[in-house]
């Protein structure tokens, strides 16, 4: 059960990014680096975190802005997981 | 004690005023502490004045012309404020260039200035001179950021006659910023050490900075609103300056405030409304903070008086400005904040503002353009009579923003004159997004505009008109992201018919049809 819902959430973020992006949901893989595979420049970035927050249903605590946490795709799937199992 | 010093314009002919300035105030006991990747590091106001003296005699042997340009590169570091105070202390004129400027940017800006020098980062420099791309700045010196040593020298004719310039800027030329034209090319803002000074003392006027006072600086130094509201204030206060990386987001800059106790800050709303929507901070978070100025564009009314709530120990000040007025033009006092919260206050100290309508001012209540006279009006742009000519007459500095003043003297902006787009505060002209656009193969003709947005006041979309309908809009997003920083990418694009932009009876562009059409797209959306 534990990873059909961790497939889900997957799914989710990705398909979060690719619209963010302008992307197909194809075109993204797990190792992208946000800034130099997906191109999210600062102004993205906020849209991204404001898009994750309204799909997901959680807001980002202030000691959650750290640069590792947003790295990759599979960071980000990683970070989104424990906010909504918190 | 210190920060009531007056100011006094020294007499001395062969040192500059903002030279003389940086001289004035070398505390021991206070400084700038930068903080990079969660290190942080301390060098008083002493020690940095004296190893940037140390590195413009190193420059003495080039023989540089009195009042050299120098372009530079200036990220938020030590490094930078030494350099660029080196260049002030040789008898230069810095050019201070964003830390996102690529490398083509700061080559194409050093030619148009004519730069004797460009100081870079190694890292920015060495990639390039290794490849196999002709690196177009003959003219110049090109000088390692780091160590200050030479990278590069120019052509050894320009070494024994100097450089045959086209223009040169007039002598009590400072500093100059680069922003973003209206034609699409940038425009080089010349302000003078009187201009610099006067508005650096007209904000500690009202932001009344103490020396135990901790400044944070994040914004980018290319802008003159660092320099002169942060930077040149906090050294003129005698109080510390906090040096960091532009944040990525508002909480990092929350927890900034808290680890670093920061009492005084300035930014822009669309850094604040992520914060007013969100309710994972609270007061205690920033109970260092004091005051906080609010630039670069209106803030709504609303957010603003619910940030005040959220922190009501801070006091907010909403301001006004621009680079040509650099750049403080006005300022709402805390006071008034619940009574005109969509004001941005009254002129600075020693700055008139009037409101110009059909070449007259025109009274209380009227809407005109904003008009600023005072002794902080640039004093041109660089090898541009015509754009000076028409920003500069007898009735002041023609600020192209449209609005009124009310029957107190509060200053009310409603409105741009001109095409402009003010993105997260950033004036950002439509040309210069659709040079790009129009570049690229494929498109036949393409547009953009702005749509009003919560966070970042403005948002770019785009109307693209392909010559051929298949071709590829990914294509053409990835040939923008390679060729424009972030703030000039259009966030939106439609793809219209190859006469489907709105035309004017002359068949230019109509920009007022195109905004509302952006607009209404952009609902139907």
């Amino acid at each position: 059960m534990q990873s059909n819902s961790h497939g889900h959430v997957d799914e989710a973020v990705i398909s979060t990014i690719a619209q963010c992006c302008n992307k197909d949901v194809s075109e993204i893989r797990l190792d992208h680096s946000l800034a130099n595979d997906l191109d999210v420049d600062s102004i993205l970035f906020l849209e991204l975190l404001f898009a994750l927050e309204e799909r997901f249903g959680f807001q980002m605590d202030v000691d959650d802005l750290h640069p590792e946490k947003f790295r990759s795709v599979q960071s980000v799937i990683r970070f989104v997981a424990g906010k909504i199992a918190a | 004690m210190n920060s009531l010093r007056p100011f006094r314009l020294q007499q001395v002919q062969s040192m500059n005023e903002l030279s003389y300035f940086f001289r004035q105030y070398p505390r021991t006991d206070r400084g700038v502490f930068e903080t990079r990747r969660g290190n942080t590091r301390y060098v008083s106001y002493a020690e940095l004045i004296e190893s940037a003296k140390e590195l413009s005699a190193l420059w003495d042997k080039l023989k540089l012309r009195d009042r050299f340009i120098a372009v530079l590169w200036m990220e938020q570091s030590i490094e930078c404020m030494r350099t660029m105070m080196a260049v002030v202390l040789a008898g230069g004129i810095p050019v201070p260039m964003h830390p996102f400027s690529s490398f083509t940017d700061i080559v194409r800006i050093a030619k148009e200035t004519e730069a004797e020098m460009v100081i870079l980062p190694k890292d920015k420099y060495l990639p390039v001179s290794q490849s196999a791309i002709q690196i177009d700045i003959d003219h110049a010196y090109v000088i390692a950021c780091e160590s200050g040593k030479l990278l590069r020298t120019p052509l050894s004719d320009v070494i024994s006659f100097g450089l045959k310039r086209t223009y040169t800027p007039p002598q009590e030329t400072a500093v100059i910023f680069m922003s973003s034209g209206s034609t699409g090319t940038p425009k080089g803002i010349m302000l003078s050490d009187r201009n610099i000074l006067s508005n650096v003392a007209s904000i500690q006027s009202y932001v009344d900075l103490q020396n135990d006072d901790r400044v944070l600086l994040f914004k980018s130094l290319g802008y003159c609103s660092s320099i002169t509201g942060e930077w040149l204030s906090a050294l003129f206060a005698g109080c510390n300056l906090q040096l960091t990386e532009s944040f990525m987001h508002p909480f990092e800059m929350i927890r900034f405030i808290k680890e670093h106790e920061t009492t005084f800050m300035c930014t822009v709303p669309s850094v604040l409304m992520p914060l007013v929507k969100s309710d994972k901070w609270d007061q205690e978070d920033v109970a260092s903070l004091r005051k906080m100025t609010i630039v670069g564009g209106p803030m709504p009314s609303e957010g603003l008086l619910q940030l005040s709530d959220r922190m009501p120990s801070v006091e907010l000040m909403p301001s006004y400005g621009l680079t040509e007025a650099s750049p403080r033009v006005s300022y709402l006092p805390g006071s008034e904040l619940r009574h005109r919260p969509d004001s941005v206050g009254i002129p600075v100290k020693d700055v008139d503002i009037c409101i110009v309508q059909g070449g007259r001012e025109v009274l209380a209540g009227e809407s005109g353009e904003i008009v600023v006279r005072g002794p902080n009006v640039m004093l041109g742009y660089y090898n541009k009579p015509e754009s000076t000519a028409e920003k500069l007459n007898e009735l002041g500095l023609h600020t192209s923003d449209i609005g009124y003043l009310d029957g107190d003297g509060y200053l009310y902006v409603t409105g741009r004159k001109d095409n402009a787009i003010n993105i997260g505060g950033h004036t950002i002209y439509p040309e210069t997004t659709e040079r790009i656009l129009q570049d690229f193969a494929g498109v036949h003709e393409a547009a953009v505009t702005g749509v009003p947005d919560d966070v970042w006041g403005e948002k770019m979309v785009a109307f693209i008109a392909f010559q051929d309908p298949s071709s590829s809009l990914d294509e053409l997003i990835r040939y923008i992201k390679q060729h424009l920083q972030p703030l000039f990418r259009p966030r939106a694009y439609f793809l219209v018919e190859r006469d489907g932009l709105p035309k004017t009876a002359v068949g230019k562009l109509n920009r007022a049809a195109l905004r509302s059409m952006a607009k209404e797209w952009g609902n139907a959306k």
